[in-house]
């Protein structure tokens, strides 16, 4: 009688063996796991989610499946559960996949710095049914996420945006063309008598002249110095440019937008060349999601085109005197504007140390 | 004093099962004490069985000495306590022995908690089954085989005891796991904790119960004797073991009786027929607890639900029709096709299959990798090369992708 209980033991040990083969040999098999961010981008300090899909199409159970990945520490999950933080968030959740279940998980998150975020790849570890051995694997992910700059707001942005504008309007009467037809109005002294319509003063039995619009390209170039030193500043740098830019395209003028940072999507020189029109508010606050400072950098005006009649705006936090130096050389006959972003309390005797330049206008922003 | 709070029925399980395990082997040594008593004095004070089965109720004042040791703080009430459960010890064992070894329990305890205020928490071997302990049976059986007389009485018991603590170790292993897992990461938010209790715990259950089934009933209705002849020594050379499966002459055969405690000198004859149908009742209510558990389990995995924030989908089989055409729409080539067009596509196949979700069936390859997420610039020129070129690919492609 003892031979057959050996036997039978050495049966139950044997399922037992060919359960962990099938486990080695399939367990990653029909198994799916997909991470996405839920929407392209939001705003810095919004909300928004992350879901995380796993797919178990085989009969094998996976009791546990655990889904782990690095995540930027911009991003806050709620209350940081799951997460241990370093340089970066590294995540990880547990799932348990039945077998042909499908699982859906969502995860919110908060946005609590500007930038472009993707995960690249999601680790994999499952245990068998007796969570006696564990198996590990990785998944590529292709999933990328913007977080946009916020807007500066309307009281502090209005000075430097009133300097633009006037500037840009006060060349634009300079230069009339006199082939854009913009209105009519009556004749005061001093008005040239070639823009006299004729026919339409005989019809209306007084002097009227015809107005004309500018067709000169209204162009503003913007520079954003991302040398580092104080990332704070900078990040307000960069969302002053943003407010800027959507007030600028929302007025038609055409940009030109250049960085001494880089592009973190293409490690390149950032810069963004020729945008013009409201419908390339959302690239330019991508693109700007995307620049990062550094170390080392060149400095800013060296990177600038000759601006021509162009005018030039030049955001900084820095006040050294040789990037206002320079500005000014890079601008010459010309006019350019300067915006120096600074923390409170900075005091007028700390402003005046700053040198000035006859062609160059200096804003102070405090923040 | 102090609280102690055993939080979960699984918990609580592992805490029984680590009691009942040290009862096993305390009791399978009363027997083979007793069993010996009676083979080498014929003096019959307690048979094996009842010293066996009255053995197991050694778990009960284990469990009272681990509650002891970890609530009473002065070492002089433990002592009393000790006092006390050796005292209980005899009464539920019915003989001295079952005092004394509870009493040397006790100060192994006490020695242990000394041990545990310097080196930290310490696993008493008391309560932690380990298939180690099957080799105090294996012992034991070997004895009962090779003594001049053998001793059928204990073979018995050893066999039976060793598929009981067979059954208890792996419930416990399993248990175990799941419970350290658990706890290790119970602060985790959105632990699926009741599925993975569900699953890991009805594989357990099931491994359980099905070695019970299967073990359990030839272990009780085990007959034989197994005899071990020592070789006798001569002087040309030796001789090996011969196991023998015979009944030892002389000796009765194991009745059920027998696995009662014989508390008074007359035999209770149970018919047979009355055992046959009582351990069919029991195989048959575990194969049905089997199946039910089976089925339960079963169509919780067909049915779709919200878990947490877990939505979980039972995958229909349209959804799995739908998966296995878009598996199709990447053909694999023939499987005897061996040529380097054929194994780079088939490599290109298994790079995206693994990446995860099979892509549509309208995608260009670039639009399908990007949708599973891959980037394979090298394996998509060559794939693009061997499905929809002119020119064949070549033993070189093949070399560049290695």
């Amino acid at each position: 009688m003892l031979i057959p209980i050996l036997i039978t033991a050495g049966v139950l040990l044997l399922l037992f063996t060919l359960l962990r083969w099938l486990y080695d040999r399939f367990w990653e098999r029909g198994l799916s796991c997909r991470i996405s961010f839920m929407g392209e981008y939001a705003v810095e300090d919004e909300t928004s989610d992350l879901s995380e899909v796993i797919v178990n199409r085989k009969l094998l159970p996976l009791p546990v499946l655990e889904i782990s990945f690095h995540m930027d520490r911009r991003l806050h999950f709620s209350s940081e559960e799951n997460s241990s933080l370093s340089d970066q968030t590294y995540r990880r959740d547990v799932f348990t996949a039945g077998p042909r279940q499908k699982i859906t998980r969502t995860l919110p998150f908060k946005c609590a710095g500007r930038g472009y975020f993707r995960i690249n790849e999601a680790g994999l570890t499952a245990q068998d049914l007796f969570l006696t051995r564990k198996y590990v694997s990785h998944m590529p992910q292709n999933t990328e996420f913007y977080v946009l700059p916020r807007t500066v707001p309307a009281h502090q942005i209005q000075i430097p945006y009133a300097r633009i504008m006037g500037e840009v309007l006060s060349r634009r009467r300079v230069c009339d063309d006199p082939f854009e037809f913009g209105g009519l109005r009556e004749y005061s002294r001093g008005d040239p008598m070639k823009y006299i319509n004729w026919k339409a003063t005989a019809r209306a039995g007084r002097l009227l002249i015809n107005i004309h619009e500018s067709t000169l390209s209204q162009r503003v170039i913007i520079a954003v110095d991302m040398e580092r030193g104080s990332d704070f500043l900078n990040e307000y740098a960069v969302r002053i440019c943003c407010t800027l830019s959507e007030r600028l395209l929302s007025e038609g003028i055409e940009l030109d937008l250049y960085s001494n940072g880089t592009d973190i999507q293409t490690g390149e020189p950032w810069r963004m060349e020729g945008v013009s029109g409201s419908g390339s508010l959302l690239a330019v606050k991508k693109k700007l999601a995307c620049l990062q400072s550094g170390q080392g950098l060149a400095p800013v005006c060296s990177r600038l085109p000759a601006p021509g009649d162009d005018l030039v705006v030049l955001i900084s936090r820095s006040q050294r005197d040789d990037i206002g130096r320079d500005l000014s050389e890079l601008v010459g006959r010309s006019r350019g504007l300067r915006v120096i972003p600074c923390s409170l309390g900075t005091t007028e005797e700390q402003r005046e140390k700053v040198l000035l330049f006859k062609n160059t206008d200096t804003i102070w922003m405090e923040f | 004093m102090k609280k102690i709070h055993i939080s979960k029925p699984r918990s609580a399980a592992l805490l029984a099962l680590g009691w009942l395990h040290w009862a096993m082997l305390v009791a399978i040594i009363f027997a083979m004490f007793f069993d010996m008593l009676y083979g080498l004095a014929e003096l019959e004070l307690m048979s094996p069985q009842a010293a066996f089965f009255r053995g197991l109720l050694f778990a009960i004042p284990t469990g009272l000495s681990w509650f002891a040791i970890k609530r009473i703080r002065s070492f002089m009430l433990f002592l009393l306590a000790s006092l006390g459960l050796s005292g209980l010890s005899w009464l539920l064992v019915g003989h001295p022995g079952g005092a004394l070894i509870m009493f040397v329990m006790c100060l192994i305890r006490m020695r242990t908690r000394l041990a545990e205020g310097e080196e930290g928490a310490v696993r008493s071997l008391f309560d932690t089954p380990s298939l180690f302990g099957l080799c105090v049976f294996v012992l034991l059986f070997l004895f009962s085989a090779g003594v001049a007389d053998g001793l059928p009485r204990l073979q018995w018991l050893t066999v039976l005891g060793a598929v009981l603590y067979l059954i208890v170790c792996l419930g416990y292993n399993g248990l175990d796991r799941l419970d350290s897992y658990l706890t290790l990461n119970k602060d985790m938010h959105g632990l699926p904790a009741r599925r993975i209790q569900h699953i890991a715990g009805s594989a357990v259950l099931i491994l359980v119960l099905l070695t019970a089934a299967l073990l359990l009933p030839m272990a009780l209705g085990h007959s034989g004797f197994v005899r071990l002849k020592m070789p006798e020594f001569k002087g040309g050379g030796t001789e090996n073991l011969i196991p023998e499966a015979t009944p030892v002459p002389g000796r009765p055969e194991m009745k059920i009786a027998d696995m009662l405690p014989q508390v008074d000198s007359t035999p209770i004859q149970i018919p047979p027929i009355v055992g046959y149908i009582f351990f069919g009742l029991i195989g048959a209510l575990l194969l049905a607890g089997l199946f039910a558990a089976v089925i339960h389990l079963f169509k919780n995995f067909r049915r779709s639900f919200s878990d947490s924030r877990d939505v979980v989908q039972y995958l229909s089989r349209d959804e799995q029709e739908y998966a296995r055409e878009l598996t199709e729409t990447l053909r694999r080539p023939r499987i005897w096709d061996r040529s380097p067009g054929a194994v780079i596509r088939r490599r290109y196949r298994k790079a995206l299959l693994k990446a995860g979700e099979p892509p549509e069936r309208w995608m260009t390859p670039q639009e399908a990798e990007n949708a599973v997420g891959v980037q394979i610039p090298a394996l998509h020129r060559l794939y693009e090369k061997a499905r929809y070129g002119r020119e064949e690919c070549t033993q070189e492609d093949l070399r560049e992708l290695r």
